[in-house]
């Protein structure tokens, strides 16, 4: 992989593992497999420091780890550590579809890597006890929250295996656990002696579940952004019966039926969608994005079309990129080589409308950077000067995709580097905000008066609360545009995944 | 213009200007000499950013995620280094970080066992064993000499050869203590004042010893 990639992926382990652990993960990046004693040649750090930075990485899925002829040797899969730039995403997603507790429950278990439903849940029990958000902790409900949680396949099993080989055969099991209520409760109340039984059955976060889910959230949003609400609720009711019949990353569902698509739309409360049902089939077939395909002599039959879909999304990310980037015009000729696939300069000119001049300006700032591509055509039998040649302009959409997810990673890797400096140069204002509030918490639970606590408060001044302010504001920035880098990087990488 | 002149009735360049958008006696633009900007000027200023209360959301549980993994035993520290004096605040310190070993944090039964900090104690078992016995007999040798010594008269020579054998007990001694302190470095609780750079010399050793190491 691609060395900013490789920056990225240790950037974001040093933010939220430190640096043993960027450094050991870094060096295992550069070097494909090795065994332990080659990573401690290398990083020049402790024996005992790599080998507790590899129990974390391992522990999260960032490591696994297989016995070949030269021992046991450990390799990093650097896509899992791209996923934790998309972990608000997942709880986000999961609040919203099994309520807060589940969320919290998920939380954890992403912060543990692997871990027991039993633990899971005194946890997020006590983490409950202690939030301000006035929920009430119970462990029934908790332990119904994750059953939902395992129901919905948003966790799995994490079983032992040893070797790589075995753990891509590895089905997903979701069968459920059965531990004793009773004893997490006593357990919670602080009998630790209490066994629930269920010590070595480990669960973790099924990514594949939720990066499809994502995914189908991108689709019914790009349904409803092009037509209607109406319309982005029947394109979810048809992604629900495509799972119903076909395998998980097909490019295509298998034909569903127009009955079954009717008596799906009656049970949900979308009156307007159920009336003109056909006329908003009709129209998200007939949409250029070509979503939805009518199979079958009689008409009857719908497909879903998966791959097609994210081919034109991607391209629309294009376009919109390249007119932020180069403008409308330049957007207007690369939607004109797209459309002819491939084109000479004399031709773009005319077809777009644009002065020569600039066209050939455009078209060429397009070429330099890489969003077009440059074809030879040589006639046959006559010398190479290049007045012989014709250029033909053309898109190699996988090339500029790529292209684009190096982009993202630059972008994602810049804009960390930008907080870790504001963040690290601010430090000294930002640890005595810190201070300075768990004072006045610390004050405020011994019953102090107004007058201390506004003394504390006169500790800052106000320029420095300004500045402070202002700091913070630019971390929020960035972070939440790391959050929007992250959804580009998402649908051009299922681009990606399905081409 | 290199290519002047050269060849009859063909074009002086490969390409002409005027394929380049450029009229016929329009200036051309200045050859650029300089390396482009570091940070070039935008031409189209990017789309305001729009906070949402659900991005906000979204970033307050990334910080809180990023926030816990720092905090928690998740975030390997590195060995600290003792400083120059002991300071008051030191001891609260101690009780504030967890000083417990990982070991007790993983489930060893789907960990690889290499990984395991208990690589020490069977070393120390069976490395120093062998030592112990020859050391012995060297003291048995000693002795015998000792008594040799006593009995017969001391000379020149003897003295000479005495002071050999002191000489080598004292590597022999120093190997030992350097032996014991690279058992040290593999422990984690006593190697505070120990410096940790590897110039990679004692690759071999280290490498040496963890095959002795582990018994499966």
């Amino acid at each position: 992989m691609s060395v900013i990639c490789r920056k990225l992926c240790s950037s974001i382990l040093s933010e939220h593992f430190g640096q043993i652990v960027q450094r050991v993960a870094e060096d295992l990046f550069k070097h494909d497999a090795r065994p332990l004693e080659l990573i401690c040649c290398t990083t020049h750090l402790p024996l005992t420091k790599i080998k507790e930075a590899l129990c974390v990485l391992i522990k999260h899925g960032f490591v696994v780890y297989g016995q070949t002829e030269r021992g046991l040797e450990y390799s990093l899969i650097h896509q899992n550590i791209l996923l934790i730039l998309r972990y608000p995403k997942y709880m986000f997603f999961v609040k919203t579809m099994c309520g807060d507790e589940s969320e919290m429950i998920l939380e954890e278990v992403l912060m543990s890597g692997y871990i027991t439903a039993s633990e899971v849940i005194t946890k997020t029990y006590k983490k409950i006890e202690q939030s301000p958000s006035g929920l009430q902790p119970s462990v029934p409900v908790l332990k119904e929250k994750f059953e939902l949680l395992v129901k919905n396949q948003f966790l799995t099993r994490s079983l032992c295996t040893d070797t790589v080989e075995e753990k891509t055969n590895e089905k997903p099991d979701f069968t459920l656990p059965d531990f004793n209520l009773a004893a997490v409760i006593k357990k919670i109340e602080g009998d630790n002696n209490s066994d629930p039984g269920d010590s070595k059955i480990y669960w973790k976060v099924n990514f594949d579940r939720l990066i499809q889910d994502l995914r189908d959230q991108i689709i019914v949003s790009a349904i409803s952004r092009r037509l209607d609400e109406n319309a982005g609720e029947l394109m979810r009711q048809l992604l629900f019966l495509m799972y119903l019949r076909t395998a998980s990353w097909a490019h295509t569902s298998n034909p569903i039926p127009l009955t079954e698509i009717k008596e799906a739309v009656k049970k949900i409360n979308y009156p307007l969608l159920a009336h003109h049902l056909d006329q908003y089939l009709h129209l998200i077939e007939e949409d250029s994005s070509q979503f939805l395909k009518r199979v079958g002599e009689s008409g009857g039959h719908f497909c879903v079309n998966m791959k097609e879909a994210f081919e034109q999304l991607a391209w629309a990310t294009l376009e919109n990129i390249v007119t932020e980037r180069f403008g409308s015009k330049a957007a207007r000729i690369f939607r004109l080589v797209r459309d002819k696939k491939y084109i000479e300069q004399e031709q773009i000119q005319q077809l777009a409308m644009i002065p020569a001049k600039e066209a050939k300006h455009l078209t060429y700032t397009l070429l330099q950077e890489n969003y077009l591509q440059i074809q030879e055509i040589k006639k046959s039998g006559v010398s190479a000067a290049p007045i012989k040649t014709f250029f033909l302009f053309h898109i190699d959409l996988n090339l500029v995709v790529y292209m684009e997810v190096q982009h993202c990673y630059q972008a994602l890797y810049n804009i960390m580097q930008r907080r870790e400096y504001e963040i690290s140069s601010n430090k000294r204002m930002i640890d005595k905000q810190l201070r300075m509030q768990t004072l006045t918490t610390n004050l405020k639970e011994h019953g102090a008066t107004e007058e201390q606590l506004a003394e504390i408060a006169d500790l800052m001044t106000p320029s420095e609360k300004q500045q402070l302010e202002k700091v913070q504001n630019t971390i929020k920035k960035l972070g939440i545009t790391e959050l929007q880098i992250d959804d580009t990087l998402f649908l051009l990488t299922m681009y990606l995944r399905y081409h | 213009m290199a290519g002047r002149g050269r060849g009859r009735g063909k074009p002086s360049m490969s390409i002409s200007t005027e394929q380049l958008g450029f009229a016929k006696g329009e200036t051309l633009p200045p050859p650029v000499l300089q390396p482009p900007l570091k940070y070039p000027l935008l031409e189209y200023k990017p789309l305001p950013l729009n906070i949402t209360t659900e991005l906000s959301y979204l970033f307050e549980l990334k910080k809180g995620y990023a926030e816990y993994m720092r905090e928690s035993p998740n975030n390997v520290l590195p060995v600290v280094v003792k400083k120059d004096i002991e300071r008051y605040s030191d001891r609260y310190q101690d009780l504030i970080t967890d000083k417990s070993s990982y070991e007790i944090r993983y489930d060893w039964n789907r960990m690889p066992i290499e990984l395991k900090p208990q690589l020490r104690k069977r070393k120390e078992q069976t490395v120093e064993s062998p030592k112990k016995k020859q050391k012995n007999i060297d003291v048995e040798l000693k002795l015998q000499e000792l008594e040799k010594k006593e009995n017969s008269q001391q000379s020149d020579v003897e003295e000479e050869e005495k002071e050999e054998e002191e000489t080598e007990e004292k590597d022999d001694e120093q190997v030992e203590e350097e032996e014991e302190e690279l058992d040290e470095e593999m422990d984690e609780g006593t190697d505070y004042a120990n410096n940790y750079f590897d110039n990679g010399e004692g690759y071999d050793d280290e490498d040496d010893n963890l095959d002795d190491g582990p018994i499966y």
